[in-house]
């Protein structure tokens, strides 16, 4: 099958991405927001008990690019969220995406507290186990002073329909890329690769946890929504002595695609 | 001679509707416009339907959902539950009102409006303020992560409602 990039997905690209290219290129002005509404290249945003901005300086390296975008949640609120949402996506049975993020302003967040900080939606929740629109949910939470990236996958495996595996991220920015495949039987399959640009190797994978081959996503039918930055938190991310409350997230460069790896 | 008989109706009309098992089908009205209110609701006769609000909120609680109407130039400021959990019931209740699919609670740039209760056995208000004449779902489920055992019975009422005034008869002789 041929590869290509979404042409959809170009503007999602040039969202964050774009950024990058225009800070390399010349001395660029960030926008006021990150959706379109905002001089940004979203579709929209979500922004419940929290903020987002666009702040001077990305997370690329070597060569910083311009900007980044600062998700932060700064109350008590069940429903508080700091995101970006792409709607350009149509039911991918393929779909790719990859982030950079600097979660270094969250600290001892604790394995039982988390928030999300990326999610593929599909157009409808499939499953009455698990009645979820989420084809992937992203979350980060914390493991002694480091925080660890989570992988929860709609599956249909007869029980709750939902697959699960972590992994730690790195101190300072980390370069996160996932493959989500649609299929029914054995044929799905869910990637991972952190500060891994060997498209051949990924640092691991719903199936690898869960020692198959691959599981079954069929239901959800594809991806037509993708949300970056924080939603979703738990009470302990908002109280008590884990609190991350006014602790800002780092996101930039975000690409997606049906087919080819993206890399570094 | 003119014969004009003018019914207002005014105050507020409490309807009882057990909420029965839903689906998203066909869920109840609520019908702001006409200052209706609900009593004898329980989310416990629910089930979860939609496991994920607002676009990213995991939800595994149950609900129970209605269809509301906002007029253009409506009045209602807001939507009030009042929680009447009773026995063993634990009700930390919750609202959502949102456009969309009804299953999926809500797209993934947010719900229209959202309130939680503080904690079991209080009560909540949804605020209407800025919420723009339409169509809307109104999921009243229970504070996200707390279980899916936590639910109970309760009452919605509307503030500001709109007066409904009603032209039942009219004739010229």
């Amino acid at each position: 099958m041929k590869s290509f990039q979404m042409k959809a997905l170009a503007l999602a690209t040039l969202g964050l991405g774009g950024l990058v290219m225009a800070g390399s290129a010349f001395a660029a002005t960030c926008p006021t927001g990150v959706a379109q509404a905002d001089g940004g290249a979203w579709s929209g945003k979500n922004v419940v008990a929290g903020t987002m901005t666009v702040v001077n300086g990305g997370l690329e390296s070597p060569t910083p690019s311009s900007c980044a975008m600062s998700s932060t949640i700064t109350s008590f609120n069940p429903f508080a969220a700091a995101a970006a949402v792409d709607n350009s996506p149509q039911n991918e049975v393929t779909y790719r995406a990859q982030f950079l993020i600097n979660a270094g302003a969250i600290v001892n967040l604790g394995p039982f507290n988390s928030v999300q900080i990326f999610g593929a939606n599909a157009a409808n929740s499939a499953s009455t186990n698990n009645p979820t629109t989420q084809i992937l949910k992203m979350t980060l939470s914390g493991s002694g002073a480091n925080n660890t990236v989570n992988f929860i996958a709609a599956c249909s495996n007869g029980s709750n329909d939902r697959c699960s595996t972590s992994a730690p991220l790195a101190a300072g920015v980390n370069r996160i890329e996932i493959q989500i495949i649609m299929g029914s039987g054995t044929g799905a399959q869910l990637n991972y690769w952190i500060n891994n640009t060997n498209s051949a190797s990924p640092t691991g994978s719903i199936q690898a946890a869960l020692g198959v081959a691959g599981f079954d996503n069929s239901a959800w039918v594809g991806v037509k929504a993708a949300v970056l930055g924080l939603i979703n938190p738990t009470n302990g991310f908002m109280t008590g002595g884990s609190s991350q409350l006014n602790h800002a997230v780092l996101f930039d460069a975000f690409d997606s695609r049906r087919q080819t790896f993206i890399g570094g | 001679m003119r014969n004009l008989l003018l019914t207002a109706c005014a105050g507020m009309l409490l309807f009882s509707a057990a909420a029965s098992a839903q689906t998203c089908t066909a869920p109840p009205p609520f019908d702001l416009n006409a200052n209706q209110g609900l009593s004898g609701q329980d989310t416990c006769s629910g089930s979860n339907i939609a496991g994920t609000l607002c676009g990213g909120v995991s939800a595994p609680e149950k609900d129970i959902f209605y269809s509301v109407t906002l007029a253009p130039g409506y009045t209602a400021t807001s939507i009030d539950l009042t929680n009447a959990q009773s026995g063993a019931e634990v009700f930390q209740p919750a609202m959502v009102l949102y456009t969309g699919a009804c299953a999926n609670g809500g797209p993934a740039s947010g719900c229209t409006a959202t309130a939680f209760a503080a904690s079991n056995g209080a009560n909540t208000s949804l605020s209407l303020s800025g919420v723009p004449a339409g169509s809307y779902f109104l999921d009243v489920t229970s504070f996200p992560g707390v279980g899916a055992g936590n639910c109970g019975a309760y009452n919605l009422a509307i503030t500001g409602g709109t007066l409904p005034v009603k032209l039942q008869k009219f004739s010229v002789n």
